[in-house]
């Protein structure tokens, strides 16, 4: 895989992709909907390498872009989830 | 009316329960306690921790609803015997216009529940609640989402204000305090239902799906309340 940047939404600034940022915020959005520890960063996982897979031959990508992919690929394992995952920048 | 439970203040009673709904349709408060409450339970936190955070930022809503009606109150009390014609004359016009804009600008367009809010505000709540981890952060989040709801929640406010400031500076203080904790219910309805396990998808979902009934019936209860003080306004011989 090559090196991937990502476009910030809010500040436009652009960073290196990070596959642990990925997992912990699907980590987190799956604890906010009650899944178990081990049920959230084994769906992390799953979504990770969905999102991994996407971005070969990509050298940068929206933000937006990536969190989109990653709540289509986690309404799969998790549809609550992917609902606060989307949703979260929307709420106020 | 001096005596607030006298049969001659049941008119008012309409007034009351109607600023208290449309108060409570306002949805800066929950949209950020949905905020926190994503985020501390997103950092693993136990339920205890997301009461106690939610307990803070409720008491914050509190306090500053109780302490912007006591201001509004007091302004208007002051100003009341110079100029009670201009200052009805405020009210009444500023309730309809706050109607019509939370019928046509309280929510933006498209998904989610995003706000009139500008948008460098949204962004420092947001920040805020991401970083809250103490209960006087959670206290001073409270009162900064009631002081950003202010161009909407003037419109009760004023109603209240404008019910209340015959009475004793006492019944003010009273009326003032049960007014905050009564609006707040909703954010310690959330609060319980939370901590009792429910995921907090559901409650966004629900927020998605009623945000026009809230929305629609918010305004529209605004405008009919303009008409109906305006007929009481008669009875006060104003």
């Amino acid at each position: 895989m090559n090196d991937t940047f990502v476009i910030k939404r809010a500040t436009k600034n652009t960073e290196l992709f990070d596959p642990l940022k990925l997992h912990a915020s699907i980590v987190a959005a799956c604890r906010s909907v009650r899944a178990f520890e081990g049920e959230a960063h084994i769906t992390a996982e799953h979504v990770c390498k969905h999102v991994i897979d996407w971005l070969i031959n990509k050298t940068e990508v929206t933000s937006e872009d990536i969190r989109r992919v990653a709540a289509n690929h986690l309404a799969v394992y998790h549809p609550e989830a992917a609902y606060l995952y989307e949703n979260v920048g929307m709420m106020v | 009316m001096q005596n607030i439970f006298g049969p001659e203040s049941q008119p008012y009673l309409l007034l009351v329960i109607g600023a208290v709904f449309v108060h409570m349709c306002y949805q800066v408060s929950v949209s950020v306690l949905t905020l926190l409450s994503s985020h501390t339970i997103g950092r693993g936190h136990t339920f205890g921790r997301l009461f106690w955070l939610g307990l803070f930022y409720t008491f914050g809503v509190i306090i500053a609803s109780t302490t912007i009606l006591l201001i509004i109150t007091a302004l208007l009390s002051w100003l009341w015997e110079p100029t009670r014609h201009t200052l009805s004359l405020i009210v009444m016009a500023l309730l309809p216009v706050v109607g019509l804009m939370t019928m046509l600008y309280y929510y933006r367009e498209g998904k989610g529940t995003k706000l009139w809010l500008p948008r460098p505000f949204v962004s420092y709540l947001t920040e805020r609640a991401k970083k809250t981890r103490s209960g006087v952060e959670a206290l001073m989040l409270g009162i900064a989402t009631v002081i950003g709801e202010i161009p909407f929640v003037i419109a009760p406010l004023a109603i209240i204000a404008l019910l209340i400031q015959p009475l004793s500076t006492h019944a003010w203080l009273a009326g003032s305090m049960l007014y905050g904790i009564v609006v707040s219910l909703p954010l310690v309805f959330i609060l319980f239902y939370l901590t009792s396990g429910h995921s907090l998808a559901r409650i966004q979902k629900w927020r998605e799906d009623n945000k026009t009934f809230l929305q629609l019936t918010s305004g529209a209860a605004l405008i009919l309340l303009t008409g109906y003080m305006l007929t009481l306004q008669l009875g006060w011989g104003v």
